[in-house]
């Protein structure tokens, strides 16, 4: 993934919109964005499709496309099965 | 073959557009990796990406997928402009693109130039099953195959350029609808 870099905003009405967004809504979607990322990097690595993975994981295409969505709610449950499924660990939690 | 009702969706769109004579492109944000434009329309100064964000701000039962959108353009302009992010939509032969969102309820239409430049239309509440079936986001997506048009001769006769991540001679360039 590149590494992200400063913006510069010149709309005020698009600044007031990126300043009512959250700490918290920021960092759940950063999180929920760097998943999607890992899984996807993950499957170019393998050489494999979203379509493998629907198949690997007992899902419908439908329902892995919006894996791929921006603003996609993971929960642990679908991790856990997108890793195994994968045999990558997709997230990994500090000791 | 297509029925009443769908054939009156087209004449409306086509009568919007047809209803409109310029369009100025508007630099909204950037990065050193990507700039992110927008559209104004007839002598406006609000661009049609900025009217979506004025149009949802304030919608309590959209806000959840309108924060979406302002997050995932965020960071798209952090990232890069990369095909995964969006749905094609138009044609083949355009750049007309879906901003690819987890939500039923909002949609948000683009020219996705690069992987380096964005052109952000407006975009609606999507009640339809296909954008086709929506005189409002048919007119959307009608408007960004017209600029799209537009751009492409710009660039053919030379008033305009793209170079990585720099649209150059928009500064006070009108793109005549023809």
């Amino acid at each position: 993934m590149k590494k992200e870099t400063t913006i510069k905003i010149y709309s005020p009405i698009l600044q007031e919109a990126h300043d009512s967004i959250t700490p918290q809504e920021r960092a759940a979607f950063d999180l929920n964005f760097s998943i999607s990322e890992k899984i996807y990097h993950t499957l170019q690595e393998k050489g494999m499709s979203k379509r493998d993975l629907a198949r690997l994981t007992g899902k419908k295409e439908s329902e892995v496309s919006r894996w791929f969505a921006f603003g996609h709610n993971f929960t642990c449950k679908t991790i856990a099965l997108i890793q195994l499924a994968l045999d990558v660990p997709i997230i990994t939690v500090a000791q | 073959m297509l029925n009443m009702s769908q054939k009156n969706i087209i004449f409306a769109a086509n009568l919007r557009y047809t209803l409109m004579k310029e369009a100025r492109l508007k630099t909204l944000e950037q990065t050193d990796n990507v700039s992110l434009y927008s559209i104004c329309f007839d002598g406006k100064a609000v661009s049609e990406y900025e009217a979506f964000v004025q149009k949802f701000k304030d919608d309590a039962t959209l806000n959840t997928d309108y924060k979406k959108i302002i997050l995932a353009i965020e960071k798209i302009v952090a990232v890069g402009a990369f095909e995964r992010f969006f749905r094609p939509e138009g044609k083949i032969s355009d750049h007309v693109a879906a901003l690819s969102i987890d939500s039923r309820k909002l949609r948000l239409y683009c020219l996705r130039i690069s992987d380096q430049i964005l052109i952000v239309g407006n975009g609606g509440i999507k009640d339809t099953q296909t954008y086709e079936e929506s005189t409002e986001l048919s007119g959307y997506v009608m408007d960004l195959q017209a600029f799209d048009k537009m751009l492409a001769e710009a660039q053919k006769d030379g008033s305009v350029t793209i170079e990585k991540n720099v649209i150059t001679g928009i500064e006070g360039k009108v793109f005549q609808l023809s």
